[in-house]
Parts: structure tokens; sequence; C-alpha cells
């Protein structure tokens, strides 16, 4: 043993208190000898019954057991085995040494029994003695370190059990036996589950299970647990009031000192809020992602951020719009609206002041059409980064409204075949020949001919007669045929056949369907069959009455299309005149006179109203008395060096609303005096009234009622009534005609007849479809506005072809967009005055300055109507320039309505108190 | 103080403010005008037309926002001119009326210069 320890060791053991017990006096005198100065104090006794005496003494004198006992077996009245059982019993931690003089082996079992390990064996050997007491010593001090420790461990065991008593209601925390019923629950179990901890005991967590969890989650858990492994997880609970509480667990098996599993332990937060919160969030996106709108949001530099709502990638028909630009996305086709937009969002992004903010949101375009989609569009500020855009699909709701439309535009076309009805028979026989020459005998390909530019040709002239039409299929099919002819010509020059998916007979028979379906299948048979064109005409006007029986709204629109059939009835001049050409001949051969065919030349395409059929019909009276009274006789025609054939030409001009008709013979003219004396001898002028006048004055009088050059009366010149008749008939229709002499060279009657000018029937079709749905735009401004703003009922709205205009207030407005369109709108004073209140203005009963105040108001009107209306027009006009209304009398707004140059549409709305008429003007 | 070339605007916008318990102080027929007069007067709030005659709308309130910082102008406007406005916004406008004019949008956007003054 190192003196170190040994040394160390002798200090602890002389703060032993020891008892000696020994039978022989001997042998404790000598152990106190010795081991007086080593230990703090010794007490000896001499046998067993004393030793438990002192012992017990000691106790109650020092509060402390004896550090060590050192005893022998052998004695009287007690023996150490005896002893030490007892005191062991006493103090379980007593060391006893134990001296023996045997080694007897019962004895030693006995000793280990009652646990004293230690003991020597006698003769005493004091070194020996010394060693074993060391060693004691040494379990000793061993003993005091563990006791302190425990001691540590004891405390710190209390001051977790307390904390834990604190923390035991906020812990959710269980145990539970190996088949899981609940052995334990924390304060915090019970609270959250409203269950009382009695309720709990003894049962199964499936007391608190929620029916949302699905059975294989508890499946898992006990796999996992049972396997010694610790489960962790998000589980749905329901308490006993049936709500609802989210808990994050902890699961883990808990063993016994022998590492068998002995039950299981849960330790539980409470997640419910943030359970919520996801889930709120989570429905919301469900919410986001359902809803008809798409959400989404962009930053400064017009990118798209993550997160937007599904419906975006339908609406903008992609797979993915993170980082796009939402600019290009919304506006990219619209010049305007994308300026707009993006000078919005900067001026947004610049500022802080949520006014300014406010004011440049409302001002950003709230509507825009993406393919066939009509998308609404509304903008929310979230962050000095961020803009949110809510956009609305519309398209349903405006389905319906081009469901009407597209029935229109088919009703458009069935107008402009009945309309065209021979026109279409002939290009249809036409088309259908191309057709068949084109498909040979193969339903499916189209054979092109080696030289394809007569085929082009061809193509687009039809496809131009189609359009005309207002086919709804075909114009598009020859389109796009035309096109991938172009387009292969450039690859390969010959190209035999086309595998065409542009299928120009599918098309066509697709028109031609509608046809059916609209008039009936036997219409086009019948009409091939009849050719004439009354009876068409006829049939046609069955046919539109059929067709008007629709919707007002409709009707409303067919209004138009109906002036667009009267003027179908217009016939060409060449048309009306051809029937005379071979007639003045006839007339010739009756009066012996050989003529040439009537020459018809100038504007023979000018299309007449049937107004001036009547009219017309008189012609013959002129041409009558040219044969008669200006072609000289054949002789008299062979001395002046004429022609032996006399000739009469028809001449038409139509200039600034008028239509000039010149017919001139090349005959001998009048002769001045020999009308002056027939004048003095049929008593109508007398010869000095003769000398005042002059020689047009003078000539004039061939139209003079029963006047005539002629002394006989035949047959053909009548009695005078022809040339008066002229006179009367062209006087009906507010025409003049004058007689302008060449004498000895011929005669010419120029007549002019104020007539706007119609433009061929094709042409004005194109100016109606797009000035009518302009017109029907303001139109339907005005409506509401009569309506809504008013308050007074419309009473009739319809379009017309010409008006006479009243004495109204007229104010024009100009929108130059390339096109010059003008607006005029005239209104009665009396609906002005309903107006009034819509500006807050009253007027007294006599305002001197009424109509200053009735004109302003009209022009505030015009503003306001064609404001509105401006938004709603076809692209070109949206963007015009609208001029600034201006009030104009009647004399200048009939110079425009008739100018020869424009094109009216008119419509006129009646009301209670007074009619608005608009004319809408296209210039050029 | 009203700023339009319409007299039936400047007459209506006159009778609803009057309604409204406001007084006009002067109608100007163009923005020359207005800017002349603004300094003597000095209204509490200026409704400015943008297509006006002599001097526009958008001129005349950049006058108007460099004598005055603090003045208070409220465009009259009709559609189409979008882009104007915003401009104008920026330029110092507090707000702005999309004709047709109705008492409801004047309240409206007096309502706001109310708030934005306190």
């Amino acid at each position: 043993m190192d003196p170190e320890k040994i040394k160390k060791l002798r200090e602890i053991v002389s703060e032993y208190d020891v008892l000696f017990i020994e039978d022989n006096k001997e042998t404790v005198d000598q152990l106190l000898i010795t081991f007086d100065r080593l230990f703090k104090h010794i007490d000896s006794a001499y046998d067993g019954k004393e030793g438990l005496i002192k012992y017990q003494e000691f106790k109650e004198n020092n509060g402390k057991f004896y550090d060590i006992v050192v005893t022998d077996i052998r004695m009287p009245n007690m023996d150490g085995i005896e002893l030490s059982t007892r005191l062991k019993k006493i103090n379980p931690s007593q060391h006893i040494l134990v001296i023996s003089a045997h080694n007897e082996s019962n004895i030693l079992q006995k000793l280990i029994n009652i646990g004293i390990n230690t003991y020597i064996h006698k003769p005493l050997d004091f070194n020996e003695l010394f060693n074993s007491i060391c060693k004691i010593s040494e379990q000793i001090e061993q003993e005091n370190r563990t006791n302190l420790e425990l001691n540590d461990t004891q405390k710190l065991n209390d001051e977790l059990n307390a904390l834990m008593n604190g923390y035991d209601a906020l812990v959710i925390a269980s145990r539970t036996d190996l088949d899981g019923k609940i052995t334990y629950v924390s304060d915090g179990f019970v609270n959250i589950c409203g269950y009382s901890r009695e309720e709990l005991i003894g049962k199964t967590h499936k007391m608190i299970r929620h029916q949302d969890m699905p059975e294989s989650s508890y499946e898992e858990i006990w796999r996992t647990i049972k396997a010694g492994k610790v489960w962790h997880g998000k589980i749905k609970n329901k308490k006993k009031d049936g709500s609802i509480y989210w808990v994050k667990a902890a699961i883990a098996p808990y063993y016994d000192h022998q590492q068998k599993i002995i039950g299981y332990n849960s330790i539980r937060e409470d997640i419910t809020s943030q359970v919520e919160a996801g889930e709120l969030h989570h429905k919301v996106n469900i919410l986001l992602n359902n809803s008809n709108e798409g959400y989404l949001l962009f930053n400064k530099e017009l990118k798209i951020s993550e997160g937007y709502s599904k419906k975006c990638l339908e609406i903008f028909e992609k797979d993915d719009i993170k980082d796009q630009n939402i600019a290009d996305l919304l506006f990219g086709k619209v010049e305007d609206d994308y300026k707009l937009f993006r000078k919005g969002v900067e001026l947004i992004f610049k500022t802080q002041n949520e006014n300014k903010i406010d004011n440049f949101l409302s001002l950003l375009p709230t509507q825009v059409t993406l393919k066939t989609k009509h998308i609404f569009i509304s903008y929310k500020y979230i962050t000095d980064d961020s803009i949110m855009v809510i956009l609305s699909d519309i398209s349903e709701n405006i389905k319906l409204k081009s469901e009407i439309e597209k029935q229109q535009i088919e009703q458009k076309m069935i107008v402009q075949i009945i309309a065209n009805i021979n026109d279409f028979l002939e290009l249809d026989e036409n088309y259908i020949k191309l057709i068949r020459t084109l498909y040979k005998n193969t339903e499916n390909s189209i054979h092109l001919p080696d030289d394809t530019s007569d085929l082009l040709r061809e193509l687009h002239t039809f496809k131009g007669l189609f359009y005309q039409m207002n086919m709804l299929f075909s114009p598009h099919a020859i389109h796009e045929l035309e096109t991938k002819i172009a387009k292969m010509q450039q690859v390969e020059k010959h190209i035999a056949s086309l595998e065409s998916r542009c299928d120009i007979k599918f098309s066509y028979y697709k028109d031609l369907e509608i046809i059916d379906r609209v008039l009936g299948k036997e219409y086009l048979k019948e009409q091939k069959n009849t050719i004439s064109k009354s009876k068409s005409l006829v049939n046609l006007k069955y046919k539109i009455k059929n067709i008007i029986k629709q919707p007002e709204n409709i009707n409303f629109k067919l209004q138009g299309i109906i002036s667009q059939i009267d003027e179908m009835s217009y016939e060409s001049l060449y048309e009306i005149f051809d029937k005379h050409i071979s007639m003045v001949v006839t007339l010739g051969e009756d009066l012996n006179k050989p003529m040439k065919p009537l020459k018809i030349t100038g504007e023979t395409d000018i299309k007449v109203p049937p107004s001036l059929k009547p009219f017309f019909r008189n012609m013959v009276h002129i041409y009558k008395n040219c044969v008669d009274h200006g072609i000289e006789d054949s002789d008299i025609r062979l001395k002046r060096g004429k022609e032996l054939k006399g000739e009469i030409v028809c001449k038409f001009k139509h200039e600034q609303g008028f239509l000039f008709i010149d017919i001139s013979d090349d005959g001998g003219g009048i002769d001045l005096e020999f009308l002056k004396s027939k004048l003095i001898s049929h008593s109508v002028l007398t010869a000095e009234e003769l000398d005042e006048l002059s020689e047009t004055k003078i000539l004039s009088y061939v139209f003079y009622d029963n006047f005539t050059t002629r002394d006989d009366i035949d047959d053909i010149s009548g009695r005078g009534i022809g040339m008066s008749s002229i006179k009367k008939s062209i006087e009906r229709i507010n025409g003049t005609i004058k007689v302008i002499n060449r004498p000895g060279e011929g005669l010419t009657f120029s007549m002019k007849i104020p007539m706007k000018k119609v433009h061929n029937v094709y042409e004005s079709s194109f100016f109606y479809n797009e000035t009518i749905s302009i017109m029907e735009t303001v139109v339907e401004k005005i409506k509401q506005f009569l309506i809504n703003d008013v308050k007074i009922d419309v009473i009739d709205s319809k379009f017309v072809n010409s008006l006479k205009l009243e004495d109204k207030i007229n104010v024009m407005v100009n929108i130059d967009s390339g096109v010059k369109l003008s607006f005029a709108l005239s209104f009665h004073k009396n609906l002005l005055k309903k107006f009034a209140r819509v500006f807050f203005i009253d007027i007294t009963e006599n305002e001197p300055e009424l109509d200053k105040i009735l004109e302003e108001i009209a022009k505030e009107t015009v503003n306001t109507i064609i404001g509105l209306s401006l938004q709603d027009f076809p692209n070109t006009y949206k963007e015009g320039m609208l001029s600034i209304p201006k009030v104009c009398d009647m004399e200048y707004l009939q110079s425009n309505i008739h100018d020869e140059e424009s094109r009216v549409v008119s419509n006129i709305i009646t009301t209670g108190s007074g009619n608005l008429i608009s004319n809408l003007i296209l210039k050029g | 103080m009203i700023v339009d070339d319409s007299m039936v605007v400047r007459k209506s916008l006159k009778k609803l403010l009057e309604e409204l318990g406001h007084e006009v102080v002067h109608e100007s027929e163009d923005g020359r005008d207005a800017v002349q007069r603004y300094s003597k007067i000095k209204p509490d709030l200026v409704t400015m037309d943008i297509t006006m005659p002599v001097l526009n709308g958008i001129l005349a309130l950049k006058e108007i926002m460099l004598q005055d910082k603090e003045a208070k102008i409220i465009m009259v406007t009709s559609h189409g001119e979008e882009e104007l406005v915003m401009d104008a916004v920026s330029f110092g406008a507090i707000g702005y009326i999309l004709k047709p004019i109705t008492k409801e949008k004047i309240e409206k956007v007096l309502t706001k210069t109310v708030t934005i003054n306190k």
C-alpha cells in the first residue's frame, strides 16, 4: 500500500468511532493500546449483549452509529453472528469486521447472508486488522460519495418532479400498458380532451380518436412502437364535446430494467391552431384554385410571382406563368392598353401616396380579349413591390350575346343571298363546276393544274364574291386554300394533288346547309327553276317577313338589312334603258326613219330607286319626239352629209346628289323661227311676247300642254301630250328638264333629277355591316341614356334610308381614325328640355337664352353618348380622335348628308317628347 | 372653382356642388383664366376639364400646382383619357370624375379629398 494512501486513510479513520467486542480481555487491551491513536474513539464490550447495548447507547448519545464494529464470533451471551444480524437490522449499512478463530465455511456462509463480507482470522495480526479496517474505510468513503450523489440525484428528482407537476398541466402526456390501456395521463391531457382522468385510465386512446384518421395510421404507430422505435407524427383527435384538436405526438416504448417493453409513453403538443391556419391556407388555396377567377401577383419588373391560382393558366393557356411578363400576357395584342398598363404600373410603384395609387389602379384597363376569352380585370395593390390581378372570364356572359349575333350573321347571309339570288345561282353553278374540276373524282384530295395562276385568280374572285354574300364558311376556306397553294408553290413548282384540310367543298356545303335550314331545302332548287327576278322578289318579301318574326333586338338589326333589300329593288340605268335600245329602232321603222339602236353611255351602272321607274317609262315620249321631229328625212340627212340612220344617245352622270340624263339626237334641231310661228298660230304667245323671251325660254314651250309643231296628228307623236307629260313627271320627282338646241346638228333633252347615289349592292353591304354595327352601339347608348338617365320611354327605334330633316338642334362630332366618321344627332327641342334634368340644370318658364342652353345640353349629350360608345366601337374607330361637338345648322348638315362622297346610316328614335335622329356619316 | 369649357358641365357641377353644401366661387372657361384666377381666389377645390381651348387641363393643373403645392384639383374626364388622367394624377391631381357626372361620383371624390386633407 502506498504511503500516501495510508496517510490519507489514517486521516480518514482518525475520525472514526469504533466498537470492539471481544470476550478475551487481553486481546481487548492489546487492541485498545494499538488502535487508540488511530481512531477518534474506541469503545469495548466483552460479549454480544453488552456490544448491542453499547451500540444503541452510542447512537442515542451521538446521533450516529459507530463507523465500524469489530466483533469476535464466539462470545458468551450473544455470539458475533447473532449480534451482526441484529446490528444489520438496526442499520443495514453498518460496517462490521468479524474476527473468527476458525475457517468454518458454515460461519462464512452465514456472514455473507447477513451482508458482512470482511473478516479476519485469529490469532490477530494487527497488520491484517489494519488492512481490513482500511478496506472498510475505503468502502465507507465510497458509500459516502455514493450517498452524496444519491442525495443530489434525489434533489434533482424532486426539483424535476416539482417542475413536472407544474408542466403536467401543460404537457399532454400519457402512458399505456402493452395493450394500449391508459395507465397515466397528465393534467394537460385531461384538460385538452375534456375527459376526466378517471374516464381515461384503463381505456385506450380510441376514446379520443377522430374518424378522419385512417385506420392505417394507427397500424403504423403500433408497428413502429412495438418494434421499439419512436413514432413521430400529427394526429387529429376528438374532444369529449366532439370538437377537434390536433397534436404533434411522439410515442415511445418504455422498458423495465431488463430492457423489456412494458408500456408506451407519449408526449404531445397541441398544434390545433397551426393546423387550422394551415387548413385555412389550404382552403383559401382550394377556393382560389376552384374559383372562376384567376389570381396572381406581379412585381415591379412586371414578372408574375409564384403562387398564382390555377385558373390563370387556363386563361392564358399556358403551363406555367411564373416570371412571365404580365403586360405581355394580358395586353400583348392591344397596343394602347399595353401602353396604358405599363405607364400606370410604373407610376404606382414610383409613389408611396395611397391616393395616387388608388387613382392609378382605377385607370388601368379593365377588359381584354384573349383569343376567344373575354376577361374582366381588377387590380389590388398589395405591397410596394406587388400588385394583385384578379381575372374573371366573362366569356360565358358574352356567349349568349354572340349566339344572337351568330344568328344575325346567318340572317345577313340569307338576306344577302335572297337579295342576289340570281347572282348567287350563277356563282353556285360556277363554283360547283370548279370544285368538281379540283376534286376530280376523289373525295379527299384536290388536284391542282400545272399552272395554278389561273386557279388562284379564280379562287380569289370567288372568295371576294362569297364574302360579299356574307357567307360564313366558304371565304375562309378559300383563303386557307389560297395560302396553302401559294406556300407550296414556293417549295415545289408542280404539285399534282393536295391533301386538303382546308376543305372548300365541305365548307361550301356547310354554307348551303344554312340556306337549306333557314329557307327550306326546296328553296335553292325552286330558285334555279325560277329565273324571273320579279318572282323572286315576291318570294323574297315573303321570306323576309318570316325572318322578321324574331325577337325585337334582332328585328332592330334587320331594319338596316331591310333598307338594303330596298336597295336591291333598285335597278341600274343600264337595266332600265336596255329595254329601250330596240324600241328606238322599231320607232324609226314605224315612222319610216331608219334608226340605229339607242346608244347608252356614261355611268350606266348607277342604281335608281323603283320610285323613278314611272318617269323612265315616259322616256319613250322623248324618243318619239326625237325620231318624229328631230331626225330629218333620209334625203335631207344625205344632203347634210349625215349618216342615213339616225341615232339617239343617252348619257348618264351622277354628280352632287343629282342624276343627269342627256338624251340627244343627231337630227336637225329645232328651227326657232318655225317654233315661234307655231306658238303664234296656236295662240300660245303673241309675237310681242315672244320678242321679250330668251331662246331657252322659247324652247321650253315644247313642253307646253297640247302644243305640237305638227299640223297633223298621227299615231306616234300624239297630240302634244308627250312632251308635257315628260315635264310633269319630272316635276313630280323634283327634277328639271331643259332643251339644248343645236340647229342643224341635233337636239338634247337635258334632265336633272335629285337622287342620292346608291352604290352597287355588294359595296353597300360592306358599308352597312360595319357602319350599322357602329350605329347600333350609338343607338343603344342613346336608348340607355333616355331610359336610365332621362327616364323617358323609347317608343320606337328604327333604321331608315333617308330622312326629312326638321327644325331641330343639330350637333355634329367627328371621329378621325384614318377613316372619317361623323355623327350628327338632331334633337327635338322638347326632348332636350327633358335632358336638362340629367345635367342638373333648371330651365325656367321664360328662359331668355333657352336655345343657347339647349344647344349646350345637346353638345354635352353628344359628348357623353359618343364618349360612352367609343369603347365599344371596332378597334379602328376606338382609337380615333374625337372632336369637340359643334352645333350646326340644317344646311350644313344637309350638305354633309347629301355629299356625293359620303355614305349615311340614319336612325330615328321616337319618344313621347319628340324624336332624336342620328346620322352616321362615313366620308371618303 | 370650376374649370370647363362646356357651359352644361359648369352648370351641372355648380348645381351639384351647391347641393352638397359647397360654394362655387368662380367658373373658368379655359385653363389660362383658371391659372390667373387661382392665385387671387385660392379656392379649396378645383374641378378641371382636360380638353379645353387656350390652355388644356393638364397644363393648367401643372401651373396651379407650381403656385400652390397644396392645391386640390379634381379632373373631369371622359373615357379614352386614362393616360392623360394618369399624368394629371402624377402631377398632383387628387382624383378624377369620369363623365357622365353624377352626384354620387362627386360625393365620393369629395369624401376622399376630405380624408386626404387630414
